[in-house]
Order: structure tokens, then sequence, then C-alpha cells
């Protein structure tokens, strides 16, 4: 009755491109079954084709008690420490996060099949399934393939996802629809030889005005911001933004290029990137450093003489003359929501996910998902909604939503009691409840805390007293990460969280810093500074403190970011304060473990959280001091003082550098050289200081500006600095865990 | 017909409240090894409406609980007929239903009665009338054999095509008992707290025989003081961090157990003995708690 295989059965129904590179990629899992194909040259086929590891694949997890083996099969191996049966993580790249029905519900299909009934939308507009098998994704990619969809290049050092406004298209402010160029951007790079070349993966946004937050162009390797000059269209393009560990701000690469030179410039940049950017130190390879290290001035110079020698291609201007379909025709007449009974519940959800479009008559529904989750069984629903009510317009967003263009708004009651049956119609779309999340401890192996629980917790607690929320306050944003790499973008919120852990008597409790004042308007304009670290059970209580804070204290007009700028760190931090205290074990367990876990928390899966003994901790004493000095750094930051801000980084670097020496040689003194010297030999070229994953990415700062310790006085820089300077300090305590469970595992007489 | 990926879900007679109670009741699943299965990771989905609530995800099959009953799911079986990965995922399932009878904590309860089973493969069921009589001809043999003849089934699927197969069935007066007695051994013992700690494990039952018996014997705790002062065995204290003062103590000949809390400290400390050259030395698998759970239960849990 039916085929045997998904190969035979989609056979012709996809790109044979497409059908070709998945038919190999089927073989070369084959071939890495025999043993005939190298871990690494696997690992990096694997993750071309979006196929990523995920947390405990290296088949060690703590259980609560002790480290246990997971007993997957270990030969072969999927790359180095991860193992063959373990199940992944495959992210599937959609360009601008626009799917049809039929493409949501093939993905709702596979999630079902292949993963745990979850589609898992994240802040790129991408989609994940979590805990897939590598044998099953052949045949996921075919399936995916037959409607139009590749996870080419979603991964590795690559051209990721093209994302766009949700709105682009429908917005009122935009200059013009940014869409069309994405997809004619992603169809032109899209395998071209000149991005194979990349040290490091290439993040591009389009953004269709200057304003609003929805593109966030500013943080990413390339944005392009729609701008209309003489009644022509083109681009403002900016590069070299991104977030990461020490987060940038994009440089203008030109204030307008034109829609027909703009595939030309960015194969430009591609091959300027490709050819000069750093390829060994994964660390240093993201464009922003060779634009740190050339200057913007120099970078511009270089890519207009490349402009020059790139090959004359048609399909640099081809695509103006038949624009790519982006959108679809909506399936229903404009018309206004005028009287009509209105179901129970539709006003309150009316207000927060509604918004009219510059189309009369049609909005723009959001369908606000839980930290980006959506079940099978509602991707099947909502396929069906999207055909009776807006066709192929459903987009994804930045903030984990999904979002329905070209609703006629006559037609807004019916479509919300539709996606009320299903769960589908949460009230609170872009307000303070909508709380974005990475996937954190959860899944992404990375994970230090459980940014999604933490997320989860928000979202209930803000929930059940949102009716009672001040205005200005369901205005904010909360969005968290799970570690210092901001994939939750937690440097654009107004309250943004990135977890950490700190070492209490012998035992690890998670914890996450604060980070405030941060902006995503203007396509994120401003980052956000840290302000602390509170442990993970008392941030719901941070939030309380700092909004009503906010309430009671603000200025007629004033937004959270501005009543934070005047009331200066040290006042907010004064707010802060009290929650950063952790209450003995014995008094309260729970803050040694983690949201929705049960388990005694650990770092890393390394095997610690059953430590012999009471330490009493020289190191937590010592490193106190480095925080402090970070933290006047970022006092003198925000006054304006950038040498002083550049001086207190490093001597903070220095304290916590000196806090590991005086673990071991107790008389050290306080010259920075000595500082720098004894803490090289005893941790950095022993490389005790170098976690799994960051390798010696943080305690190269200390060694570059310790190189050259000369303030700049320049604000960017003083701002990367204090970055780089409590991204040390994090290391240190890092470090000193990964010890201190070594020393627990190491006092047994040696052969005795 | 050999699916990619079958289920069985007992809808709930009264749901766990909150739902929260089952991450740690998933957790001990996998710290005492309750349950059949290559276990992972437990995921929280109680922030989707209507979602799978919480998850138990393994390797070859998930355990779920959500609001409205308990699921088993079995994957990775290829080329095991649905016939037998619909015994295979029942016996698992009723297995840990036993489970979370027999936890101490866990309040909640199911219906092996009232089942649901879901075929997810749409290369090889799909939902049409020819790809359900396939499922359903080689399950209702095996439905008839394990309930009887009086089992009443009915296919739930028609709404819509895209949904998985689905069939449910009802039971009335099932005895779970009788029919896990009609299913195939599963390839895992359940035996709680069979997960191998270290290399030089002695269960809860094996200590207690040693002692009943009177053997000479040198139980050693290497918990903390304020642990020891909770609950304890009668061993000798020596804490994890102090072990290597008292290794030079000790005889090398000595018969010695050490227990922890769970284990995990016992296993690091059997760890060093051994390689102190102590031939005699082991590991109370699952420790204290193992020894509470299966030997004396009037003992506090902590
Ligand atoms: S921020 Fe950290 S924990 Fe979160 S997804 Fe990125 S790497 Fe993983």
């Amino acid at each position: 009755m039916s085929a045997i295989t998904w190969k035979d059965r989609l056979a012709g129904q996809m790109d044979p491109d497409w059908e070709a590179e998945i038919d190999q990629f089927e073989a070369q899992v084959e071939l890495r079954k025999q043993g005939k194909l190298e871990d690494k040259v696997f690992a990096e086929t694997r993750l071309r084709r979006g196929v990523y590891g995920q947390r405990y694949d290296n088949g060690e997890r703590f259980d609560g008690f002790a480290t246990r083996q997971l007993p997957f099969a270990d030969v072969p191996t999927k790359g180095p420490e991860t193992l063959w049966d373990a199940p992944g993580m495959t992210r599937i790249k959609v360009p601008y996060g626009g799917v049809s029905p039929q493409q949501l519900e093939v993905l709702s299909d596979l999630a079902e099949e292949y993963s745990d009934e979850i589609l898992h939308v994240t802040t790129r507009q991408d989609y994940q399934l979590h805990f897939v098998h590598i044998e099953d994704t052949p045949d996921l990619m075919r399936r995916l393939a037959a409607v139009g969809i590749t996870t080419r290049e979603a991964c590795g050092n690559s051209v990721r996802n093209v994302t766009a406004c949700p709105l682009s298209g429908v917005c009122k402010t935009e200059s013009f629809d940014v869409s069309p160029y994405a997809r004619a951007l992603m169809e032109f790079l899209l395998g071209h030889p000149d991005v194979q070349d990349f040290g490091r993966k290439f993040k591009p946004a389009f953004s269709g005005c200057e304003q609003e937050a929805c593109g966030l162009v500013q943080l990413h390797d390339a944005g392009f911001i729609a701008r209309v000059k003489d009644g022509k269209r083109g681009f403002k393009v900016v590069v070299g933004g991104g977030l990461g560990a020490v987060p940038h701000q994009a440089h203008v690469l030109s204030e307008f290029t034109a829609v027909e030179d703009f595939l030309v410039e960015i194969q430009a940049v591609a091959r300027v990137f490709a050819r000069l950017g750093e390829k060994k130190n994964r660390n240093r390879a993201r464009i922003k450093f060779l634009i740190a290290e050339l200057g913007i001035e120099e970078f511009k110079r270089l890519v207009v003489e490349e402009i020059k020698t790139v090959p004359p291609d048609p399909r640099h201007t081809e695509f103006l003359e038949d624009l790519p379909v982006t959108g679809g025709a909506a399936p229903r007449p404009p018309q206004r929501l005028d009287g009509g009974a209105k179901p129970p519940g539709f006003d309150v959800w009316h207000e927060t996910n509604v918004s009219s479009q510059r189309q009369e008559g049609y909005a723009v529904v959001t369908i606000n998902l839980p930290l980006g989750d959506l079940t099978s069984r509602q991707g099947r629903a909502l396929a069906d909604i999207a055909r009776e009510y807006v066709g192929d317009n459903i987009r994804t967003s930045v903030e984990q939503n999904m979002l329905l263009r070209f609703v006629s708004e006559a037609d807004l009651p019916a479509l919300y009691s539709a996606l009320d049956v299903v769960g589908l119609a949460i009230p609170g779309a872009g307000t303070i409840v909508d709380v974005t999340s990475c996937p954190g401890t959860d899944t992404c192996k990375l994970g230090i805390a459980a940014s999604r629980g933490l997320a989860a917790e928000l979202r209930t607690r803000l929930a059940t007293k949102s009716a009672s929320l001040d205005d200005a306050v369901k205005n904010m944003r909360i969005k968290i990460s799970g570690c210092f790499n901001s994939c939750g973008q937690h440097h654009i919120a107004d309250i943004g969280f990135y977890g950490n852990s700190r070492g209490i008597d012998g035992r690890r409790v998670p914890h996450f810093q604060v980070i405030l004042g941060g902006q995503s308007r203007e396509n994120a304009a401003q980052y956000g500074m840290a302000m602390g670290s509170v442990p993970s059970k008392a941030a719901p209580e941070v939030v309380d403190a700092l909004t009503e804070g906010y309430v009671q204290g603000r200025e007629k007009g004033e937004t959270f970011q501005e009543w934070i700028g005047r009331l200066g760190k040290r006042n907010v931090r004064g707010i802060i304060q009290p929650f950063m205290k952790v209450p003995a074990y014995d008094a309260q367990p729970g803050f040694y473990t983690d949201w929705s876990d049960a388990r005694e928390f650990t770092i890393g899966d390394l095997g610690i959280g059953e430590c012999a003994g009471e330490i009493v901790s020289l190191f937590g004493i010592e490193v106190m001091k480095a925080e402090s000095q970070v933290f006047d750094a970022q006092c003198s930051l925000e006054e304006g003082d950038y040498e002083a801000a550049e001086d207190h980084a490093y001597r903070s670097m220095l304290s916590a550098a000196r806090a590991l020496v005086r673990m071991e040689y107790i008389d050290v003194t306080e010259d920075p050289s000595e500082i720098v010297t004894q803490w090289k030999t005893r941790f950095f070229d022993t490389e005790r200081f170098f976690d799994r994953f960051a390798k010696g990415k943080f305690g190269q700062y200390l060694l570059d500006w310790h190189a050259k310790p000369v303030p700049s006085g320049d604000r960017a820089n003083a701002a990367r600095r204090v970055e780089e300077a409590q991204l040390f300090i994090e290391a240190s305590h890092g470090c000193e865990a990964r010890l201190a469970a070594e020393q627990a595992a190491l006092e047994v007489p040696a052969g005795a | 017909m050999n699916p990619i990926r079958l289920s069985v879900k007992f809808a709930a007679i009264e749901a766990p409240e909150p739902l929260d109670a089952a991450i740690p009741l998933f957790h001990r699943f996998m710290q005492q090894g309750l349950v059949e299965g290559l276990l992972i990771d437990v995921a929280d989905y109680q922030h989707v409406p209507q979602g799978p609530g919480i998850l138990l995800v393994g390797h070859d099959i998930d355990y779920g609980v959500d609001e409205t009953g308990f699921v088993a799911i079995r994957k990775r079986q290829d080329g095991v007929s649905a016939a037998d990965q619909f015994r295979d995922v029942l016996r698992m399932a009723l297995g840990a239903l036993q489970a979370m009878e027999a936890d101490a904590e866990f309040r909640a309860s199911f219906d092996p009665g009232q089942l649901r089973v879901a075929v997810m493969d749409r290369l090889h069921a799909p939902n049409t009338d020819e790809g359900a009589a396939v499922v359903e001809s080689e399950l209702a043999p095996v439905f008839a054999e394990l309930f009887g003849t009086d089992a009443k089934i009915t296919r739930t699927d028609r709404d819509d095509a895209r949904a998985p197969v689905t069939l449910e069935i009802a039971v009335a007066g099932i005895d779970a008992e009788a029919v896990l007695a009609k299913l195939p051994p599963g390839s895992v013992p359940r035996i709680p707290y069979a997960a191998p700690q270290s290399d030089w494990d002695i269960t809860a039952e094996e200590l207690k025989e040693l002692r009943d018996s009177g053997s000479d014997l040198l139980l050693i705790d290497v918990r903390e003081q304020s642990e020891f002062d909770t609950v304890n065995l009668g061993g000798q204290l020596v804490p994890l961090g102090t072990l290597d003062l008292e290794i030079p103590e000790l005889a090398k000949d000595a018969h010695l157990v050490v227990h922890c809390k769970a284990g995990g400290r016992g296993a690091e400390a059997v760890k060093q003995l051994r390689k102190a050259g102590f031939e005699n030395a082991w590991n109370l698998r699952g420790g204290i708690l193992a020894w509470i759970d299966r030997i004396d239960s009037s003992l506090p849990r902590y």
C-alpha cells in the first residue's frame, strides 16, 4: 500500500540538488558507521546540515548523587565527545520565519515521529526539534525538502538563517517590504562558493525601518535597513554586530546601497571575511573581530576594492525583475470589526495580541507561544486556522512567537475562539509576561543554569498578577540565557539574566547575573550592563523588587531604562543586594537545586555536587575583591570616566587571577607582573584554566591586556573590557569549581 | 508492519496535583533504576497548554505524565512488528505504574484498563482506512490475547486524517498482574536500585544477609556528621574527605562495606580503597536510601 522508504515515496518531489545532497549525507552516515569517515569530518558535515549535539551526548550525566554513564552505543561517534546513539537537536532554518500551512503540518509530523511532539521556535526565527536520532535525520530532511525547506547551512561556519522583522510587508513604519530581498539574499548565498570558507558563522538580518526592534540588525554580522533615497530602494548596511560573550554594536558599512548593488556588496564582504578573517581561533573568528582589528574605514576600503574584482553575475540583479513571492494573497476580504458578539477573554487578548496593519481592515495576530514551544497537535490546528483566515501568511518572531498576518478584522472573534480551543489564545504577547529564553540546561551542552525553568516560573508568577500590573511594567521585556553566550539575547532586555554559578560552603549554587538597561528598540541600539549575580531561586524576587521600585520611584513618563540610568549603578545595586545572599543549605536546600529540577545542582555535569566535606574557601574571600572592582568599573563606565573603567576592569582581572594563585601559593605579592606570571604558569599554560568549550578564550583577555595595559579612553573599548573582566571572573569561578572537584577525587594516596 | 513509534497511554483516575510532583518522581526513576529503558533526562513542559506535561525522555522509550494520563512511547525499534512493540511498551508502562504506586511521595492513579494506543508512522501506518486496517489487523489478536474478547476497541482518529492512527481500548476489571504475566520478560530486570554505581557494588539485600549471618565486616559510613546524626546504620563514621587519613589505620585484609546516602560517595570511597590495596572493600548500591526503602522502612528517609 505504501512505499517502503521516504526516499522512494518522495522521489521527484524534492529540489534535485537538495535530494542529491541528502542522499550524500545518508551515505556519509553509513560510511561513518562503518568507520570509513573521520570523526571531525563527519561532525562538520552534520553541523552544516543543522544536526547538532545536545546535552549529555558525551554519555555522562549527574543524576543528583553521582555521575552516571549513559550506556549509549559508543562506536562510532558523531564527533569528538559526541556519542553516536545520543539523541541530538535538529535546527530547521526558515528564511525570515515564514512558513505555509502545509509546511507547518510537516513540521508537526516530524516533531511527533522523530522528536518529543514539541516544535520549538528560536530567537532567530528557526525551528528546533530535540532528542532526534542521527539515523532519522536523512528522512526528516527529505520530508522537509519535499515542502521546500532545507536544513542546509543552519549551523557550522556558514551563512545562518536570514532573519527579518515579522511585520515586513504589513508594518506602518517600514520603508518597504524587505522579505523578498531577504529571500533573494538567502537564495543567492545558499551554497555560494564564496561563503564556504568562513572561519565562523555569519548571521544576516533585515529590518524595514531604523527605529523599531523587530529586525535587531545591530546585533547581527550583517544588517540591512530599508531606505528610500530619491525614490529608489536601497539599504543602510551595517556589519560586525553581535551579542556573544562580549557584545559588539555593528558599524555602518554604507549609508545607502541601492537594491541592485546589495548582493554584489555582500558578496564582496563575504570574500574579504573569508580571506582575512581568523580561521584557527574560533573565539576570534566572527567578522566583528576582523572589523575591530582593521577598523571600519579600512574594512570599507577593502570591500570597495573587492567589489571591483567580483566577477559579473546576472544573479546580482535578476531577482529585481521578478521579486520572490513571500506571502501569498489574503484569503479573506478586509472588513472592520464593528460590534458583534465577542467571546469571553477576547478583549484582554485583543489588547496585547492584535495590532492593526498598514493595509486597511487587516490585523496582525500574535500567538503567544510559551518559551517558543508548540505541540504537534497545535501545529496542525494552527495550519487549519491559517488556511481559513490568512493563507500563507504565518511568521515566527525573535520573541519566539508566531504571527498571523492579513487577518480580516471582522474575523478576529472567530479566530480567537478557534485558537482558544487548542490553547493558543494566551494573552500578553510582547508584554513582561512574554519572557524569552534560550534552551539553557534543558538541552544545551553549554548551559549553566536553567534559563527555561526560570522563564517558566516568571511567566506563571507574572501572569497571575498581570491584571494588577502597572502599564509601564507590562511593557517591559525579560530575556534569559542559560550562560554568558547570550542566545537568549539578555543584553537587549529591560531585565536580562544569564546563568552562572557560585561555590558556597563546598556546594554549587545556580545563579543568574542580572543585566539591566538594555534596549531592543532602534534595532537593539543599547546593551545592558551587569549588576551582580543572584541565586536562581531569588531571581523572581529581584524582578518584583525592580518593578516595584520602578513604579514607585519613576518620574512622569520615565521608561525603565531611563529610571535605571537616573538611579545610577550603585543605587540599583542597593535594590539587588538583599537578594544576593545564599541561605545555608540546612535552612533552605531549595537554593541548591535549579528550577524544574530535583537534582542537587552541579555545573557542566562534570560530576561535581557530592563534595568531600566543607572547604573553607580562601578563593571565595579573595574573589570578592575582584567582584567589587568590576562593579566599580561599571560605575566609572556609567559616569563617563572610561580610563578609570578600563583600569578597574584590569585590576579586577588581576584580583581574580590572584585569588586562584593564592590557593596554591599564598605568598604571591600584589605586583601585576608577578600575579600574571604565576597565574600563567600555574593555570593558563597548564590549561587548568580552560573549560571544555571556551578553552583559553577568557584567559587570553588578561594576557592581552597585561601585554599592553594602556587605557584607550574610548567608550566602546571600555565597555568591552568591562565585559571581558566580568567573563574572566566567571571563568575563574568555573576553574575553582573544577579544581575543587578534582581535589575531592584526588584525596587518595597515589599508589599506596 | 514495523512502525517507528508506538505509544500506550493510560487514562488518569487521579492526576498528580500539582503536576510538578512528577519531576522528582522521574528523577528517582533514573537514580534508582526503577523503570526500563535507557533514560536521559526530565523535560518540564508544564508551560505548554495541552502539552505533554512532564516527560522522562529516554533513548528507546519516553514516559510522560500530564493532566489526562500517563503515556509510554516506544521508539527506535528497527524491524520490530507493531504487535511485539505493543507487548513491549505495555510491559514497560505497567512496570512504571507499579513503580509509581510503590513510590512513597507520588500521589496519582491511572487506569490500566483505559488505554489508548497510537502508531506514529505516516509512512507505514498512514491515517487512512487502509492504514488503520493494517494496524487493527496486527494489534487485534494481541489485544484479545491479553485483555480477552470483551475488551471494547474504538478507533478515535477519524476527525483528523493527519493525526496518528489511534485505538482506544476499554477493559472492565483489568488485572494488571495477570496481563504482565502474559508478557515477555523485559530486557532490563525491573529491580529498584539496579543501576551499577561502581565495579564493587553489593545490594541492600546482600548486606542484610551478611549482617544476619554474623559475618565479621566493618561498615564504614562516608557521609557527614549531620547526616549521620539524622539516621545511621551503626557504621563507623569516616566522612569521604577524611578517608585518606583513616586508610593507614585499616587492615588491608578487612572485609569493608562503605555506604553513603545514595551510593555516589560510597562508589568514590570504594574506588579509593581498592586503589589503596583493599581487596575486600564494597559499596552499598543505593546507599542508606536503598537500605531504608528495601530493608528497614522504619528509618527516616532524608
Ligand atoms: S546562551 Fe548558553 S545555554 Fe543558552 S543556548 Fe546559548 S550557549 Fe546554550
